[in-house]
């Protein structure tokens, strides 16, 4: 070694590995910051910042960048963090007052004597939130039920599925369903359909999971399941944030929507 | 070992113990999801995996880190190591520590897989337990950088030896990289597990875990590199082709392996495309330092060849003493690291990630990578350290060189089918594929015959764990102590840049701040950016 140094002086090295290293850095830059984002298609000179700020994780700020948006959301009803919080704050007691209407085709008790109207009770209160509102603001068909919500506001629709969702839960003590399940039937709702693009059933309407505002499907009314899905499939209902009813539904059979639906009324809902 | 015997062969025996639970439950979850077995409750397979991953990623590498860094410490400084007790204590937390996480993942308290990748949040037992194995590494890190000070300051100008210049370089390495986690499990995941926090930041906590995630990898990568450099030229009847290039390139890794682990994150929307970029930049650069390695082991290699009475291009290959374990399991490790390092050339590309993201491409990947070419490496570690720590010399050669065999076949097996059914775009982490599915029925064979691998690997666990205890039955004889490689021209003494870590050290705090800075504060002062958080434990 001719280039020894004494211990704790300066290696001047250092200099040529931490140089190499900043050089190293400003080119990554400029490429991944300057030049590749501004050589996207249709970010011209003009938004070179835009650019920028997009490589770096900020939303653009030019106008330029936004494009006009087209078409409706399905629903005014948004799974925020806020929303779920409301979720919680209903007053049972004062739905119980307004529900007295309700009752006379879903049923004092939540629970529908009318195939073709849905069971209410002892659903969560997201879903049965989500479907009010969307009644209201009329991204579900209002036909039936719009009358019966305009007058009411917000904290009103509230109060009221909390009501509905204090109810006994019909499911309380019912069991699977009794005899043979249709195995088609029931590898839907366990496993999907990847192939077709169907998720699980029961990922988001339980047991195997619950995502906000989907409802318990156990024990509701054939009909009006079947019914359902049908409006899922056509297009006559849409509602759904993502659109995952229609799609599910589209790609169903309907031969497989009349079993799932059979599957799901055969659990006996106990009555009180 | 200059009285460090017992501490060395405390923290092996545990790690191998912990490996020897471990590997049985990799082999079964590879089972019960092939072909080959049917469907069990999703419920324990995801235990199984927490449990695998925990013990193989956080318990067991730390422990040999540890280990063979108090062994390379006592024999290349030539003095008896100070802070016996902390050191002690330090192994009694890791211990407690892994016993707390595995304790609760056991009971279905936390089966958010090793990663624990929030909005999933489970047991804070088994945070806690983690938390605690990272603090008593913490401990072990002081010891390192006060025996190098020590010694420096008693030798001025004297070069560190390699040894232990690359071990303390492991532990600066951990010492920064292991914030990362630190950070998330005590800031986000802790206050969450407690109830005091209703949300919390996924994004946040990804980020935060990415700063661990990848330069644990070459954490776990620095006993193996320091088998290669200092005791592998050794053993083969040579000498070090270079000691300059061993201190640079544990320099680069120091330097290089931290401020890159946002190549984890190409899909994660919250991150911007050009920090992706940048890291992807960054990732390639470690390359250089593995390349350097490979180069350099090489070349000793061929001294050693030649040296033995090798001639011609390749004659010198022949002639290496391929009965020594180190030997053997370095050249197959070399393969394996060779495979591993392509695949993971196309991990860090921003582009071609997009294709292999999330299947069980990854997963073959970090089992070549980690479970193959490094973990050869510890065993043929403990073989170097066996007789020394018990003065006996080690029993059946032949099946050790047997279970390095199998091990080096059962994880090729193991691995190169998940690599083809990762492209065909099989996920990872799932409890069971509908193989009877026409898009899925080509993916089989390849399942099945990656599952009998798993098998032989538990062979060849079985053969390690019988050859190191009947090592303590064989009779007592005079085992000559652990020698460093010489290199071809040993360093009288070094210029500061390779014999110390001060200016190092900054450079890498520097390019932190550099790749991670923004993107951190960007979390940090976004609203809004928290989930609900999910907890998995069963109630």
């Amino acid at each position: 070694m001719t280039d020894e140094a004494r211990p704790g002086t300066f290696d001047p090295r250092f200099r040529n590995w931490i140089a190499g290293t900043l050089i190293l850095f400003l080119v990554s830059v400029a490429v991944g910051f300057v030049w590749l984002p501004s050589a996207q298609q249709g970010a011209g000179a003009r938004e070179l910042w835009t650019a920028i700020c997009r490589a770096a994780g900020l939303p653009g700020t030019s106008d330029a960048a936004s494009s006009p948006v087209t078409g409706q959301p399905s629903s005014t009803v948004a799974w925020t963090v806020a929303t779920r919080e409301l979720m919680t704050r209903g007053d049972s007691a004062k739905g119980a007052a307004i529900a007295t209407t309700c009752g006379n085709c879903h049923g004092a008790n939540g629970i529908s004597a009318d195939a073709a109207i849905p069971n209410l009770a002892g659903q969560s209160v997201a879903s049965l939130y989500k479907q009010l509102e969307d009644y209201k603001s009329g991204k579900r068909n209002p036909a039936v039920m719009g009358v019966y919500v305009d007058p009411l506001s917000k904290d009103q629709l509230l109060d009221l599925a909390t009501h509905f969702a204090s109810l006994p839960n019909p499911l309380a003590g019912a069991a699977t369903p009794s005899g043979s399940v249709d195995p088609g039937a029931r590898n839907l709702i366990e496993l999907g359909s990847p192939l077709r693009g169907i998720a699980s059933c029961a990922a988001c309407h339980g047991p195997l999971g619950f995502t906000p505002g989907a409802p318990d499907l156990r024990a509701q009314q054939r009909p009006y399941l079947e019914e359902q899905m049908q409006a899922f499939k056509a297009g006559i209902r849409h509602n759904d944030i993502s659109e995952q009813m229609r799609s599910v539904s589209r790609a169903l059979t309907s031969d497989e929507i009349a079993k799932l639906a059979a599957y799901y009324s055969s659990f006996a809902p106990v009555t009180r | 070992m200059y009285g460090s015997s017992r501490l060395v062969l405390a923290h092996f025996c545990a790690a191998f113990a912990v490996f020897g639970v471990a590997i049985p439950l990799g082999a079964w979850q590879m089972l019960v999801r092939s072909p080959l077995h049917r469907w069990v409750d999703p419920e324990f397979y995801y235990r199984a995996v927490t449990a695998h991953g925990t013990a193989l990623a956080y318990v067991f590498p730390t422990l040999i880190a540890m280990g063979f860094g108090y062994a390379v410490c006592a024999t290349s400084l030539g003095r008896p190591m100070h802070g016996m007790r902390l050191a002690w204590a330090a192994f009694w937390m890791v211990i407690a520590g892994a016993a707390m996480a595995m304790a609760t993942v056991a009971a279905g308290g936390a089966t958010v897989l090793y990663t624990f990748y929030p909005p999933l949040t489970g047991s804070a037992w088994y945070y806690f337990g983690v938390l605690l194995a990272v603090i008593g590494s913490w401990i072990w890190i002081g010891l390192m950088v006060s025996h190098f000070v020590r010694w420096k300051r008693d030798h001025p100008g004297l070069p560190v030896p390699l040894a232990m210049f690359a071990t303390t370089a492991g532990a600066l390495l951990w010492a920064w990289t292991s914030l990362g986690v630190g950070a998330e499990i005590l800031f986000l995941i802790l206050p969450n597990a407690f109830g005091w926090t209703a949300t919390i930041d996924a994004g946040l906590a990804r980020l935060l875990f990415s700063w661990t995630l990848h330069a644990i990898v070459y954490f776990w990568l620095m006993p193996a590199y320091i088998a290669l450099y200092t005791l592998l030229p050794q053993a083969a009847g040579g000498r070090l082709y270079s000691d300059h290039m061993g201190r640079v390139t544990f320099l680069l890794l120091l330097v290089f392996s931290m401020p890159i682990g946002i190549h984890h994150l190409f899909t994660d929307p919250q991150i911007g495309a050009g920090f992706k970029f940048l890291h992807t930049v960054f990732t390639g650069m470690v390359a250089v330092p593995t390349l350097l390695t490979i180069f350099t082991i090489c070349a000793s290699l061929e001294i050693a060849g030649r040296l033995r009475g090798g001639r011609g291009l390749f004659g010198w290959i022949g002639a290496l003493p391929w009965d020594r374990p180190l030997v053997l399991a370095s050249a197959l490790s070399l393969v394996m690291l060779g495979l591993g390092g392509a695949s993971g050339l196309i991990n860090m590309s921003y582009v071609l990630n997009s294709t292999v993201h999330n299947t069980q491409w990854v997963t073959g990947h970090f089992h070549l990578i980690f479970g193959g070419a490094i973990v050869i490496m510890y065993f043929a570690i403990a073989y170097e350290l066996w007789p020394r720590l018990t003065g006996r010399p080690l029993a059946a050669p032949k099946l050790v060189r047997l279970q390095l065999w199998t091990w080096f076949v059962g994880m090729l097996v193991v691995t190169l089918p998940w690599h083809a059914v990762g492209v065909m775009g099989q996920p990872r982490r799932m409890a069971y594929f509908d193989f009877s599915d026409p898009a899925l029925a080509q993916q089989a064979i390849w399942v099945s015959v990656s599952a009998v691998g798993g098998f032989v690997l538990v062979l060849s666990a079985v053969l390690l764990l019988g050859v190191l205890i009947a090592s303590h039955r064989t009779p007592v004889t005079a085992v000559p102590p652990l020698a460093y490689s010489l290199a071809v021209r040993p360093p009288r003494s070094l210029p500061a840049s390779l014999n110390g870590f001060r200016v190092w050290m900054l450079l890498v705090v520097a390019l932190t701040v550099a790749n991670y800075g923004y993107p951190l504060a960007q979390f940090l002062f976004l609203q809004g950016t928290s989930v609900p958080a999910f907890p998995v434990q069963l109630r």
